[in-house]
């Protein structure tokens, strides 16, 4: 009986924690969608590189500079590449409507998922973290290294909370979002909200790819591909283009696949994510949480 | 010369669909235009039996080629040259192609240059089909190397319906243990060996020099290459007394394996026995740790190699276990391993001898006596004969000879050969399968050593 408590709390703890890496991808993904409207497929690129760049950057690639500051200039890097990707390729067709953007997404990630294999290879590669045993406390065993993810996380969560609710950025990216023609209309310089918020969401992707690099190593350069169905999946049960949505709806994702993973089977992971979704849209297609951002 | 070249290749194709019409339908023959073929092809070297039959035998495909009249004598080798399983291709081509050399030096079979020609089966059976119908068909192969076990069953029915022999040194899949021996034959151990091997070197101290295990559990990657030895271990196991707390497969490839590590310390076992890549043993293997996992592992040959612990921390891999084939001591003793290993070293530019390379050096050899055996005897150089003669090159009694050279010669002096390779005596039995010894590798600080030696009578 307790190990059945104790197996149920350990499947809860893991899912927490790679929530913690789906939540941080779903709040960035789901904040370039609530103010340029369309849904970024290039997004999933956004981790690959910041994993990789972080590993480049950091012991194991060129061996520059140790992890930590790695992959404080691999998220600043993502996000400049954030901008850049928006300026040549979405900016000039960002009047043509949600489906030439979506399309052209698609082709931008090919694009740079097949630079990074270029130019890194398409070997598997591990950030220089090192391995640790668990800490147990109350028959739940995590090491320091994941509880250190989960506490990067929480503090992104709450940096982007105060960011919005504090700042008059995020004043403004709230009001872009609501009704861009009304912040323009306002004196809101909404290109420079969008373009900020590109970094801001790239830079959140390659956060998100850097600890699920800590995580899940070895990783490859196509990993961001395969995890961006997670992070939509979270996205969207929260209602996308809903920060705190996009935040619940990742612990939901995360638990799902964790608990699914543990009671039921293994081998399909991702799929409990997508039970839930389809489970959540069926009922309330606006996702979990409506209302506004 | 370009139109030389042309019609070699041609006449191999009149030499394929001639065997492949008696593999068919017993040697029914459309007799269409097969015949311009003895003069241009007129190549002195093929003997008078090539030619004659490209007279009766013709099919479309032959496009008013010319008959067999070719000067060369192709091997195909059908191993993956691309995706994840490349590094096979990379292995196995070189001692190919050195063997081929060193046949064509010694005057070739009967005058014909030995070719090599590559198939590249992608590590996927489709794939693999397409390129042994290629080689067949279209390249006029009269043997093959390869392929490997992931692709062994798509293309099995290719080697006996066209009567080619196959040798492989790659393909351990226990698919193969109850059938071969006609035209299919191995130069490795089966995997049901080598998964008897684990068992046997886990459950007693004496070949792994840590503890007799008794409580193992395994975690099986679920594609056909690792399934394999899913039975042959645990069955062995609990014959040798040990118990299995649960066989469990893992889906290839997946992000992490938190779960499955779970369940696999929620069985207790002592030791653990992984069946997987690379990869993903690296990832199972560090979320164990990092769930406190405390017993030993064992690991198949796939994991068995420097690669592996390359990529992986040494505080994970300390004191586990793996299995590789031994080297065969008679032929490490006599000096034949070393030797073979700076020629294929300074042959392909490797560092280090790599995996399926001397199993591909006994089996490439093999190939080449018994085509010399073939060609000796008076017969037709078709896959037929070849195959035919494979046993009788390599299995005793006989006078025993190591290398294509020294066993042409004795074939050319009259004299009937055992071949005696470098993985092992090269004794074929009815299903073509070898017997082999293997050895028990502990890994220390990043490195493997042999911890014991398994002889294959402590199979039996």
């Amino acid at each position: 009986m307790a190990s059945a408590l104790s197996q149920f709390l350990q499947a809860v703890a893991f899912g927490l924690v790679e929530a913690s890496v789906i939540s941080v991808g779903a709040v960035g993904l789901t904040l370039s969608y609530g103010v340029t409207r369309f849904i970024n497929f290039a997004y999933g690129e956004f981790l690959a590189y910041g994993a990789f760049l972080a590993f480049f950057l950091s012991g194991a690639g060129a061996g520059v500079v140790g992890l930590p500051v790695a992959a404080v200039v691999a998220v600043l890097l993502v996000g400049a590449l954030g901008v850049a990707v928006s300026r040549v390729f979405f900016r000039p067709i960002s009047d043509r409507g949600a489906l030439p953007l979506l399309i052209t997404s698609i082709g931008v990630a090919f694009i740079l998922r097949y630079l990074l294999i270029a130019g890194a290879s398409a070997e598997a590669r591990q950030l220089p973290v090192p391995l640790m045993r668990p800490v147990e406390v109350a028959g739940v065993g995590l090491t320091p290294l994941e509880l250190g993810v989960v506490a990067v996380s929480v503090v992104t969560m709450l940096a982007i909370h105060l960011l919005l609710q504090r700042t008059m950025l995020g004043k403004t990216m709230r009001a872009t979002s609501g009704n861009r023609s009304l912040a323009e209309v306002a004196g809101i310089d909404t290109d420079a909200v969008i373009r900020k918020t590109w970094f801001i969401s790239a830079a959140a992707g390659g956060l998100a790819g850097i600890l699920y690099g800590v995580l899940f190593a070895p990783f490859r350069p196509t990993f961001g591909f395969g995890y961006l169905i997670v992070v939509f999946a979270a996205t969207l049960l929260g209602g996308i283009g809903r920060p705190y949505g996009a935040m619940l709806g990742a612990v939901l994702i995360g638990l799902m696949i964790s608990l699914g993973s543990t009671y039921l089977s293994a081998s399909y992971d991702q799929a409990y994510a997508f039970i839930a979704l389809v489970g959540v849209l069926l009922l309330r297609p606006e996702g979990i949480r409506g209302g506004e951002f | 010369m370009d139109r030389r070249t042309f019609l070699t290749r041609t006449g191999g194709v009149a030499t394929v669909t001639l065997l492949a019409g008696c593999g068919g339908d017993g040697g029914g023959s459309d007799g269409g235009d097969g015949s311009d073929g003895g003069s241009d092809g007129g190549d002195g070297g093929d003997g008078g039996g090539d030619g004659g039959d490209g007279g009766e035998t013709a099919t479309p495909s032959d496009g008013g080629s010319t008959d067999g009249g070719a000067g060369e004598i192709k091997v195909g080798v059908l191993v993956p040259f691309s995706g994840d399983f490349a590094w096979v291709g990379e292995n196995v081509l070189p001692v190919t192609q050195m063997i081929a050399e060193q046949i064509n030096s010694e005057g070739g079979i009967d005058g014909k240059e030995v070719t090599v020609v590559q198939g590249d089966t992608e590590a996927s059976p489709d794939a693999s089909l397409s390129a042994a119908k290629r080689l067949i068909d279209v390249e006029g192969v009269t043997g093959v190397i390869g392929p490997t076990s992931i692709t062994m069953s798509a293309v099995f029915d290719q080697f006996t319906e066209n009567e080619i022999p196959s040798v492989t040194p790659t393909a351990g899949t226990t698919s193969l243990d109850d059938r071969g021996g006609e035209f299919v034959f191995r130069t490795v151990p089966s995997d049901s060996l080598g998964g008897r091997a684990i068992a046997k070197a886990a459950r007693e101290e004496q070949f792994n020099t840590v503890q007799s295990y008794s409580r193992m559990t395994m975690l099986v990657g679920d594609k056909e290459v690792f399934q394999s030895f899913k039975e042959p271990i645990s069955s062995s196991f609990e014959e040798f007394g040990g118990t299995v707390a649960e066989a469990m497969d893992i889906r290839t490839g997946k992000s992490s394996y938190q779960s499955e590590v779970q369940s696999m310390m929620s069985t207790d076992p002592e030791i653990t026995v992984l069946v997987a890549s690379i990869e993903d043993s690296i990832k199972v293997m560090e979320a164990a740790f990092q769930a406190g996992y405390e017993g030993n592992w064992f690991l198949t040959q796939d994991q068995t190699n420097e690669d592996f612990l390359s990529q992986s921390e040494t505080q994970v891999t300390n004191g586990v276990l793996g299995l590789q084939e031994a080297a065969f001591q008679e032929a490490q003793e006599s000096g034949r391993l070393a030797e073979f290993d700076s020629n294929i070293q300074e042959y392909a530019g490797w560092d280090e001898t790599r995996l399926f390379a001397t199993n591909t050096f006994d089996a490439m050899n093999v190939m080449g006596l018994a085509m010399k055996q073939t060609a000796a005897n008076g017969e037709e150089l078709t896959g037929a004969n070849i195959a035919g003669n494979i046993r009788s090159v390599a299995n005793p009694p006989d006078q025993a000879v190591t290398s294509y050279v020294e066993g042409a010669s004795a074939i050319e002096d009259g004299t009937d050969v055992d071949y005696r390779g470098l993985a092992g005596p090269i004794d074929f039995d009815d299903v073509g399968d070898i017997r082999a010894p293997f050895s028990i590798q502990m890994a220390d600080g990043g490195e493997w050593s042999e911890a014991a030696r398994l002889p294959p009578e402590a199979l039996e």
